[in-house]
């Protein structure tokens, strides 16, 4: 498999994913507001001896949803990285720049992860009354170990950049 | 102050071709031509000394640095 086949494959799967996304925040934001009886089947009777409603149902699930925002960006970079490469453009600044993205939004997932379960577990409990509210707050191995591959990606096309940079200036002689 | 590469001079005194410097210097001939024009960054010693010695000539016969004409 060439790196252009490699490069389009991804790209029609990160606009994919973005339509995905942007249909299923939609559809929730509509199944909440317009038909909330088309919900009741997902929603749980009881969770932890509270009743969901539908709206906040919704709003829980839009929020998980936050998560794939950075995998969906690093899908979109990778596409274009590959294409740079098809391209023959393999030591730039471009591709070191699209490494850095990548890396970026795997560290930015891996600390969304956090924030967005705390964030659905709160819109999901808001409407009880009183003292029967959850704020869940905690932080995953897998969430430190996303961290620290991110931020490995990031360093790697940090690098790459010196390279790049070393590569254009070592072009320029004879 | 710019430095202006006279290797055209030099190859015309040597009455030798670009193409036979190129090959004796082990560099393409583009490369060549761009040094000839004087649009490359810089030469790398091996590159000179390679030059100097199918030239039979020093670097100061090569290059010469002339004052920017920064014009009005």
């Amino acid at each position: 498999m060439t790196f252009s086949t490699l490069a389009r494959a991804l790209s029609r799967l990160a606009w994919f994913c973005i339509a995905l996304l942007t249909l299923g925040w939609v559809f929730l934001v509509a199944q909440a507001l317009i038909w909330p009886d088309l919900l009741a089947p997902d929603i749980p009777p009881e969770v932890a001896g509270m009743t969901v409603v539908p709206l906040a149902f919704a709003a829980a699930r839009a929020a998980s949803l936050l998560t794939l925002v950075p995998a969906v960006i690093a899908l979109v970079h990778a596409a274009r990285l590959l294409a740079d490469f098809a391209r023959g453009a393999v030591l730039t600044d471009k591709s070191a720049h699209h490494i850095r993205r990548i890396g970026a939004a795997i560290a930015v997932r891996a600390l969304l992860g956090a924030p967005a379960k705390t964030l659905s577990t709160a819109l999901l409990t808001l409407p009880n009354p009183p003292g029967r509210q959850i704020l869940s707050i905690g932080f995953s191995s897998d969430g430190l170990e996303m961290l620290i591959y991110g931020g490995l990606l990031f360093l790697i096309g940090a690098a790459m950049r010196l390279a790049a940079r070393a590569a254009a200036e070592n072009a320029g002689f004879v | 102050m710019r430095i202006v590469v006279r290797l055209d001079v030099m190859l015309a005194r040597r009455k030798m071709r670009s193409r036979e410097l190129a090959e004796r210097i082990g560099i393409t001939e583009a490369n060549l031509s761009l040094l000839k024009a004087g649009k490359v960054k810089g030469m790398r010693f091996e590159t000179l000394a390679a030059i100097c010695d199918a030239l039979d000539c020093q670097p100061g016969d090569l290059l010469e640095a002339v004052a920017e004409d920064h014009g009005s």
